[in-house]
């Protein structure tokens, strides 16, 4: 019933086009049919190759992985193909314009060769009689002559949400990727113990290698330490600065200078933030690469990110509050405290994990102040200088680093070394997802909240 | 009462103190690199800034270095334009709520995703993939891929806010004379955002030359970048240089002033960037 009700509609939409419209819009789709089999026989094929290897799950996963990401790049024309045969059925200008673009690229690939030259050719004529036909009856019809502004705005709304979708799509596809690949290392074994030899990793590599893959137990309390004592250090600072630039100071000079070098401070390069903590905190200071030296570098480099949305939320506080407070015979210290803190915790809790987020997965800074590759185990006796420590994200960099000494090996010991850093990833990805969605769930309860719901 | 009085003053001092203590970072850190890389610096200006990159030559040539971060930078800052100003535009004007509320949390997700993740994706996969349609490896392009998806919620959440902080009035007079939602975005919206556009796109540029760990993991770490527009060749920038050669150096030694030197030139650079950003802000706000 639903079907028919449908295809009469279809049907008197296409009764209400010119029969020219019908025909030019008729051919360019078959040309996108065309383009996009292309892309279907890619994937085809493909799934073929994967199918027909010994193992579906090695090394031809990620050719299968990497294939499909082609296959989706070579539909992609046949797309802006098919949307210009629904601009040429409603016959609009731009529609003619585009086919017959498309008919010269096709042309011109054909005979540059970098499509086969049969395939070239047919779409670059399915095109060229798209346009052809459709500015004859263009011509023919004088009345028909202005576009539809609606026309362009379907289009443009289907084109635009497109490219939203590819920017989710994007962001699921690399945690997916990542965590079908990890996902098997992930175990409490993986996690927990101080140190798993690599045979882990397939008998293929045993031996070849004993550092730094291994449990990641050490990793993750290195990571832990070092990230509470940088947040240690950070948030005194940037709530003060914070509490400073919303609540005490008036627009002037001062304020101006102040914002100027907090701006500044974000756009710093991290690698450059570490670098000046390792010549003067870690040689200078004497402090070596150690838990001080890179908390210190850290809180610089996070520092700008907790005062800036602790201020905003701070600013958010509806000016009745402090009123109020005022009003009840309290100083400003004592407002501050009890009511504007209070009312802005969530915002400011918000601008601590997000700095939590970019510190836990900072790499650069930590490797050059607190630790590097080389290290592979927490020390005894933890000092806050001397002593380097081991860190998450320097875990994957030295993960990635040996995964240059299976090269000779057999394929079978990349894939495993390469499923074992990603599985290091996973972890780390997790983490940081956890903080990151534990923030954003904050900041929305705040945000509703003052606005009184 | 009194003693109120000097709590409160004593409590104003040390949040004015907390306050200028990013000055005081900023200016340290200006200071330490100046220091170290003065040296270096003043031998590129005394002796010509050189072409080739050699240690163990003690030759310290900076040009491949400017040129290939420059290049990097600029293609991921364009891969990410061509999708995320489309997003931005989306989420402006034509979002519905619920597709909103997906887009923006991912975007939020993906500026801060460890960068050294996405590297060793980039590795694992693009790379891959690279290697399996063209026969290039590390290199150029693979880095674009990478920093384009680094950039690209950068471009598209500050471009939005650039749409948003259009004026209602000029929306709801174009609108009111009939045009549709599109006809206003690209007449009247867009170009009296192109100054936030305009600044988005340099900040994520900004963001891409910053850059370490996921450009050290697909770039292919060449000693010396080449110099030419291939995008298939394994190549360097300045900031996976010093992420690299931190360790073999001395102080005092004339490459560890030269690795000093690179990193006054990333700050210049990213400085000069920052303050492009602001100047074409605050210029277009004071219209």
């Amino acid at each position: 019933m639903r079907i028919t009700k449908l295809w009469f509609k279809f049907y008197s939409y296409l009764r209400k086009r010119k029969k020219g419209n019908f025909v030019a819009s008729a051919l360019m789709s078959g040309s996108s049919i065309v383009s996009a089999s292309f892309g279907v026989m890619h994937l085809i094929n493909a799934l073929n190759l994967w199918f027909s290897s010994s193992s579906l799950w090695g090394p031809s996963f990620n050719i299968i992985m990497a294939d499909s990401l082609v296959a989706i790049i070579l539909i992609l024309p046949s797309f802006a193909m098919f949307l210009t045969a629904y601009l040429l059925m409603e016959a609009h200008s731009k529609g003619i314009l585009l086919s017959s673009f498309f008919a010269l690229a096709f042309f011109a690939l054909a005979l540059l060769g970098i499509m086969s030259f049969g395939s070239g050719l047919i779409m670059g004529v399915f095109s060229a009689l798209a346009a052809s036909t459709g500015f004859v009856t263009r011509l023919k019809n004088p009345t028909k002559r202005v576009d539809s502004p609606i026309v362009t705005e379907n289009l443009a709304k289907f084109s635009l949400r497109f490219s939203g979708i590819i920017c989710v799509g994007v962001l699921v596809f690399i945690v997916a990727y990542i965590g079908v690949r990890g996902v098997k290392y992930v175990s409490w074994d993986f996690i927990t113990s101080q140190w798993i030899s690599w045979r882990h990793a397939g008998n293929v590599v045993s031996g070849v290698i004993d550092a730094p893959l291994g449990g990641l137990f050490a990793y993750i309390v290195g990571s832990f330490l070092l990230c509470s004592l940088c947040e240690v250090i950070a948030i005194p600072l940037g709530l003060g600065a914070a509490i400073f630039l919303a609540e005490y100071a008036s627009e002037n000079i001062l304020t101006k200078t102040i914002r100027f070098f907090i701006e500044t401070l974000a756009g710093i390069p991290s690698i450059v933030i570490g670098l000046v903590g390792f010549a003067f905190l870690c040689t200078r200071l004497n402090m070596g690469r150690s838990l001080l030296a890179g908390a210190i570098s850290l809180a610089f480099m996070i520092l700008p990110w907790n005062i800036r949305v602790a201020e905003e939320s701070m600013k958010a506080v509806p000016n009745s509050y402090r009123e109020a407070s005022y009003g009840l015979g309290a100083t400003k210290w004592q407002t501050i405290r009890h009511m504007v803190l209070m009312s802005s915790m969530p915002g400011i809790l918000t601008g601590i994990l997000l700095g939590l987020g970019g510190a836990i997965g900072e790499t650069a800074v930590v490797m050059l102040t607190a630790g590097d590759t080389g290290v592979t185990q927490m020390p005894n006796n933890i000092a806050l200088t001397g002593t380097a420590i081991p860190t998450l994200p320097v875990w994957i960099y030295g993960a990635y680093q040996s995964l240059f000494s299976f090269q000779g090996e057999a394929g079978q010991g990349v894939w495993e070394g390469q499923n074992a850093s990603l599985g290091g990833s996973f972890v780390l990805l997790v983490v940081f997802l956890v903080i990151s969605i534990t923030s954003l769930i904050a900041r929305n309860h705040f945000l509703k909240r003052l606005s009184g719901k | 009462m009194k003693i109120k009085n000097v709590k409160e003053k004593i409590i104003e001092k040390i949040l004015l103190f907390c306050a200028v203590s990013s000055i005081g970072i900023v200016l340290f850190i200006t200071f330490a690199v100046v220091i170290e890389g003065f040296p270096a610096v003043a031998r590129w200006f005394a002796y010509g800034f050189g072409m080739t990159w050699m240690p163990t030559a003690e030759q310290f040539g900076i040009i491949p270095y400017i040129f290939s971060t420059l290049y990097v930078g600029v293609g991921a800052m364009i891969l990410s334009a061509i999708i995320g100003i489309p997003c931005a535009i989306y989420l402006a004007e034509f979002a519905n709520p619920k597709l909103r509320n997906m887009i923006k949390p991912s975007l939020e997700m993906l500026t801060g995703l460890p960068s050294v993740v996405l590297g060793l994706f980039g590795f694992v996969l693009i790379v891959t993939m690279i290697a399996r349609y063209t026969g290039g490896g590390p290199g150029v392009l693979a880095a674009w891929i990478i920093l384009g998806v680094m950039s690209l919620p950068h471009i598209a959440s500050i471009s939005e806010d650039a749409i948003r902080a259009v004026p209602h009035e000029l929306r709801e007079a174009s609108l009111a004379l009939g045009a549709t939602k599109w006809q206003t975005t690209v007449n009247v919206l867009l170009p009296v955002a192109k100054p936030g556009i305009l600044a988005a796109l340099l900040l994520a540029l900004g963001n891409a030359v910053g850059e370490t760990m996921a450009v050290i993991m697909v770039i292919g770490t060449r000693i010396t970048p080449p110099i030419s527009f291939d995008p298939l060749q394994s190549s360097n920038v300045m900031t996976s240089l010093i992420a690299q050669e931190y360790a073999e150096v001395v102080r005092g030694e004339l490459h560890w002033q030269s690795l000093f030197g690179v990193g006054f030139v990333l700050f210049v650079i990213v400085g000069v960037l920052n303050i492009l950003t602001r100047q074409i802000v605050s210029r277009s706000v004071s219209k």
